[in-house]
């Protein structure tokens, strides 16, 4: 894609889909919107630009292992026993998003640490047998 | 920051039995609770008597039990028909909106009388269908695709007041303990047992069974233990509010026409709602506290012309034991990160100086969550005229607050009552 495409929601899950995450940076304030929008969160203004956050790397804001999940991370085999783990990450850049926590020990939450520096890591899930279906979320794991 | 343009009171309130209620459907679940609210307007109500028509709160039949359109099909069963009848969503603040709009409309003048109802069915569907369903009031795309579930929101909301504030999970144990004992004394509720009773009951069931009997010396070890299992760290079992079938009814009046009703209206002082991003990384970095219920508090307490000092019993959302610490910070009642200490000295419970969740809060009463907002309004009403039996807090209390939280923060209203 190229980044004459509008700023849209459509195009945030396209973009993520090529493994980029795309958050958007206001040009008359320069605040960073994630997921990136059409309206600067901080002045309102349409003058925003797409904004490349793919390699951004960021803090552990805060997290929660997932012992009970949603009918799709149990389909994939979560349970009480080998729970996953989700937070929000906060990028250096300012901007904050929840993803995936990958590469931590989610059965260990002591061992996860709200502050420590965590690195974009996509997570790629195939929504059918054949593999041709492919859904990419946001992950991160630790630096 | 407005006023009502004329006073609106409270001439009647009732619920339905709260549980898993599996010989009612959602509108039996509604006309036990209208029939109870009819009982409890002093002078007598009748349909004729509402020309407000219906306001109903209800978060979503339409995936609990497939059916939308839910205010005609309602008020129909009640006789409010051909008056309007509108459905208010907001997650779990749906019936709290709902009550809100209805004093709007007879502060404006437009009506005298109008119904607020709140229903919610959620035990028709698995435990994993209502995840599902209940995770469709968090961001679809952004939250739940990537795992979050609704206990795994406050989590991070507990683990962010964790690290800042150095609040343990013994802390939220103690929300839980008080709100089951709270519980214990209402009939309503869906779990009347206070923690203790439980622990002692599953205590006798392994020993029927012929196993080994765990020595827990008290709540506090029942909770630390394997029998309380994590459901989202650090949220166990016992943090989590119910899966609930039940209803709610609210009979409102302009406070000219109130007295033809009853004698002691219960006057709306002052109602305050606000908003927030639903996805909690969308916040500004604020994950122990909520701006939508500050700022409802604020225009609440404003309109009402109170401080948080004032109020002398609350009901607030405990969805999950976390909450009703954000909450009482939110509300006023504690300094952020101080709630903690207020519940560890006993001041929110029933006798103490701050009385929180008489009823049994959304933990033990249970939360049918479009039903939960005018729930709380029945309790306060049942406080205010001292008809709240043995949970009724001492010295005849005048002003109380509800504060009702939808999804993860997204939506909350908070209004402030006092007998008239
Ligand atoms: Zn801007």
């Amino acid at each position: 894609m190229s980044t004459i495409h509008p700023i849209t929601q459509h195009n945030y899950l396209q973009y993520l889909n090529e493994k980029k995450l795309m958050g958007s940076k206001c040009k008359d304030c320069g605040n960073v919107d994630l997921p990136a929008r059409a309206i600067c969160s901080k002045c309102l203004s349409i003058n925003t630009a797409w904004e490349d956050m793919t390699n951004e790397e960021g803090t552990l804001s805060t997290f929660s292992c997932v012992h009970v999940g949603t009918t799709r991370f149990v389909k994939r085999g979560y349970n009480m026993k080998n729970p996953y783990a989700f937070g929000v990450v906060t990028l250096d850049n300012g901007a904050a998003i929840t993803g995936l926590l990958v590469g931590v020990d989610a059965r260990n939450p002591e061992s996860i640490n709200i502050g420590s520096k965590f690195k974009v890591n996509f997570v790629e899930t195939e929504l059918d047998e054949e593999g041709t279906m492919k859904q990419v979320d946001v992950g991160f794991s630790p630096v | 920051m407005g006023k009502l343009a004329r006073e609106v009171s409270v001439i009647g309130a009732g619920i339905s039995k709260f549980g898993a209620i599996n010989d009612k459907l959602l509108p039996d679940l509604w006309v036990e609770a209208y029939l109870d609210a009819v009982d409890h307007v002093d002078n007598g109500i009748e349909a004729k008597d509402i020309d407000g028509g219906l306001y109903l709160g209800n978060f979503t039949a339409d995936l609990f039990n497939g059916q939308g359109h839910l205010g005609p099909m309602m008020a129909g069963l009640v006789g409010l028909t051909p008056k309007g009848a509108t459905r208010f969503e907001g997650a779990c603040a749906s019936s709290g909106l709902a009550f809100r709009h209805a004093v709007i409309a007879i502060a404006s003048g437009l009506y005298d009388v109008a119904c607020v109802g709140g229903i919610e069915k959620m035990t028709s569907l698995p435990t994993a269908g209502v995840t599902e369903a209940l995770a469709a009031a968090s961001d679809a795309i952004y939250e739940a695709r990537v795992g979050a579930t609704f206990p795994g929101l406050y989590a991070n909301i507990a683990s962010a007041h964790f690290k800042k504030h150095g609040t343990t999970k013994e802390d939220l144990f103690r929300v839980a303990i008080k709100n089951h004992e709270n519980g214990s004394l209402n009939e309503k509720a869906q779990m009347p047992y206070s923690i203790s009773e439980i622990m002692n009951k599953k205590m006798s069931k392994i020993k029927k069974r012929g196993g080994e009997v765990p020595d827990w010396k008290d709540e506090f070890e029942f909770l630390n233990s394997r029998s309380n299992p994590v459901i989202a760290y650090p949220l166990r079992l016992f943090d989590c509010s119910l899966i609930t079938d039940g209803a709610a009814v609210v009979f409102l009046a302009a406070s000219d026409v109130a007295r033809k009703f009853t004698d002691t209206p219960i006057k709306i002082a002052g109602t305050g709602q606000g908003s927030a991003n639903i996805s909690l990384h969308d916040r500004d970095g604020m994950y122990t506290s909520f701006i939508a219920a500050k700022t409802a508090a604020k225009e609440a307490y404003a309109m009402a012309d109170m401080e948080p000092d004032d109020i002398q019993v609350a009901e607030v959302h405990d969805c999950f034991t976390i909450a009703e610490l954000v909450a009482m910070e939110d509300l006023g009642f504690a300094e952020p990160g101080k709630a903690a200490e207020l519940v560890e000295q006993g001041e929110t419970r029933i006798t103490g100086s701050i009385p929180i969740n008489t009823d049994g809060g959304l933990k033990s009463k249970g939360h049918p969550v479009g039903a939960t907002g005018t729930g709380q309004v029945v309790e306060i009403f049942k406080q205010l005229r001292g008809i709240a039996k043995d949970r009724q807090v001492g010295g005849g209390p005048e002003i109380g607050l509800t504060h009702n939280l939808g999804g993860s923060g997204g939506t909350c209203v908070v209004n402030v009552f006092q007998r008239e």
